[in-house]
């Protein structure tokens, strides 16, 4: 299935029915998500791997993510930069 | 009411802020009006978003359901986001409720507003009923075929993950080891090095034995004793027994002694070394800090060079969600149950974790599973999740006595284990405290209060995400975390020792590590597996962690 900002918004709204018609964008943090926490990463998680076969790792999914970001690293999963 | 017929306290959590609100009965009549207003205005906005959209194509019978049920959805979610958001407030600002009270009152209002969801009732989902038109009703077939595998095989409880796709020893749990050590309710496993030397003082991990103790070797990429093995660790894990009912006597101070402190004597010998570092996981730290207690109260040379805690209680005046669970008759009650069959059962344990996070872990998965009659997703922790155990019947009235009640280890002489009193004042190893700022479970500014009760030194390491993520934290080039970390020795103000940390990117996994090498002695040719006084019984992940 083709990733795209339409399609992780469309399942951030499958993810996340408290978004009701908060307006996804690219710039969109995953902490301002209503009721996001770290079991709702796990969630994310199984549901991108689900639906675009792709393995996201459960440490990007932080509160500062972007879905910018999200979007990157399922395009080209490759580090930007070392972190520890 | 009879205490037994309602032993969570539920009826009053629910009733306290309507008595509260007795006090301020004008601000309790406004705050009624701003809720009619406001259902008015929500009831406007619904018929006209009914009027503006009308179906597309009138010949079409199944697009037009499928129009009405999306409207309905929609209609649905707008009157309960109103209601979610009035009961929050009414809640919250309810005067002069004391916190606890607010706390359950929320706890369960949050149960009750979240089982409202339009999304959890077949009519008011979109997707549920699309799917089913589609599937010419298959998918729902398919749901109460997964509901009734639930039924028979998870005690009713909503599958979380494909349960087929993991095997332990084969896909998770894969980190190579020899279990060392076996007795009646611990398994001690030795893992095999991953350098040609190693640190003098290896590591124990003791992990807490309500989940098994593989979340800390969940996978090659975020194992946390991989890590430590490639850091050059000596890495010792306890894998505990999963209680049948003939162990219903087995005692918190039988883990204390069969447990903690055998797994650090037999460490100790297999590498030949004076002390180790001892790390306790939840209710392992707990059961750590005891055991420091204990070795403290004797004037003897300590087997515990230093000591880690992540995400564990030791105050537990403020033990976070599950405050709505702990109340005398709630404690009795369970403590019957559990009397009754010898073991308190992981399902009742299961059921009252996911309480704690019902959208994420009910409400999404019944949806997905019975309604969408999908299979449940793969994932890893979610199977450890599922993959619960057993309490014995003695030590879980004990544990939830002497600790949840009555905050036993706060408490001058409050806790003596045989004629030793436990006074973690008289705790002067080098500490290392780690809380996660999202913890539901182990609140992280509870876990701070680690730093008041025992002797000294102590660094506090706050990781973000929560009681699970926070501490299962590999460093990656993606890692998003944040972490804080700092001295804190005798500190108690949570909020003012955070103001002065700066925080650190990625995980706080390497803080540890430079935080334990210069204490961890030489370099050193690896110790054998077992050695001739423990000869390996057989390969990790063992026995205990399939039962």
């Amino acid at each position: 299935m083709q990733i795209s900002l339409e399609r992780i918004a469309e399942g951030l709204r499958e993810v996340f029915p408290e978004c009701g018609d908060m307006t996804l964008v690219m710039e969109t943090q995953l902490g301002e998500l209503p009721e996001w926490d770290s079991m709702a990463a796990v969630n994310l998680q199984t549901f991108l791997h689900q639906q675009f076969e792709v393995e996201v790792p459960l440490e990007l999914l932080a509160d500062q993510t972007t879905v910018e970001e999200i979007l990157s690293f399922m395009k080209n999963p490759v580090p930007s930069e070392a972190s520890n | 009411m009879n205490p037994m017929m309602d032993p969570f306290a539920v009826s009053d959590a629910l009733a306290a802020p309507n008595e509260a609100w007795q006090e301020a009965p004008e601000a309790l009549l406004a705050r009624c009006r701003k809720l009619q207003e406001t259902f008015q205005s929500v009831t406007e906005k619904v018929f006209t978003h009914f009027k503006t959209h009308p179906p597309d194509d009138l010949d079409d019978a199944e697009a037009i359901v499928l129009h009405w049920v999306r409207n309905l959805a929609w209609a649905g979610q707008q009157y309960h986001r109103l209601l979610s958001d009035w009961m929050s407030d009414y809640i919250g600002e309810a005067p002069s409720l004391d916190s606890g009270r607010r706390l359950r009152a929320r706890f369960w209002m949050r149960q009750i507003m979240e089982m409202l969801a339009p999304a959890n009732y077949f009519w008011a989902n979109p997707k549920a009923v699309q799917r089913f038109i589609e599937s010419r009703g298959e998918s729902l077939k398919q749901g109460l075929d997964n509901w009734i595998e639930d039924l028979q095989h998870n005690h009713g409880l909503v599958g979380l993950t494909g349960y087929d796709h993991f095997k332990l020893g084969s896909n998770l749990a894969v980190t190579p080891g020899r279990v060392v050590f076996r007795n009646h309710i611990l398994e001690l496993i030795q893992y095999e090095p991953l350098t040609e030397t190693v640190w003098q003082v290896p590591i124990i991990l003791i992990q807490p034995w309500i989940n098994k103790y593989y979340i800390f070797d969940l996978s090659a990429r975020n194992s946390f004793v991989a890590y430590l093995l490639r850091q050059g660790f000596t890495v010792f894990i306890t894998s505990w027994k999963n209680p049948t009912p003939d162990m219903r006597d087995v005692s918190f101070e039988d883990y204390l002694h069969h447990g903690a402190r055998k797994a650090v004597t037999v460490a100790r010998e297999i590498c030949n070394c004076d002390a180790v570092h001892a790390a306790g996981y939840c209710i392992g730290g707990t059961l750590l800090a005891v055991l420091l207690g204990w070795l403290g109260a004797e004037d003897a040379p300590s087997p515990i060079a230093d000591a880690t805690l992540f995400a564990a209680l030791l105050d537990f005046s403020e033990p976070g969600d599950l405050a709505a669970f702990i109340h005398p008759s709630a404690v009795e009650a369970v403590s019957q149950l559990a009397d009754s069959k010898g073991i308190l059962e992981n399902h009742y344990i299961a059921t009252a974790f996911r309480m704690l996070n019902p959208n994420d872990l009910i409400w999404r998965y019944m949806v997905n599973n019975y309604f969408h009659g999908e299979p449940p997703p793969r994932s890893d922790m979610l199977y450890w999740n599922s993959d619960g155990t057993n309490l014995p019947a003695v030590m879980c009235t004990t544990y939830l006595k002497w600790f949840y009640l009555e905050n036993r280890l706060t408490k001058p002489h409050g806790l003596t284990i045989g004629k030793r009193v436990i006074d973690l004042k008289k705790v002067r190893w080098p500490l290392y405290v780690v809380g996660s700022a999202k913890d539901h479970i182990c609140p992280w500014q509870a876990t701070f209060q680690t730093c008041a009760m025992m002797g000294h030194p102590v660094r506090y390491v706050l990781a973000d995400e929560g009681h699970i993520t926070g501490i299962v934290n590999p460093p990656s080039p993606w890692s998003k975390k944040q972490y804080w970390a700092g001295a804190a020795t005798r500190r108690r103000d949570a909020s003012k020792w955070l103001q002065k940390q700066t925080p650190n990117k990625g995980s706080w996994w390497p803080d540890w590590v430079t935080w334990l090498k210069p204490r961890s002695g030489q370099k050193v040719p690896p110790p054998a597996m077992g050695g001739k006084a423990y000869p390996p019984l057989e390969a990790a992940p063992g026995t205990y962690v399939h039962e």
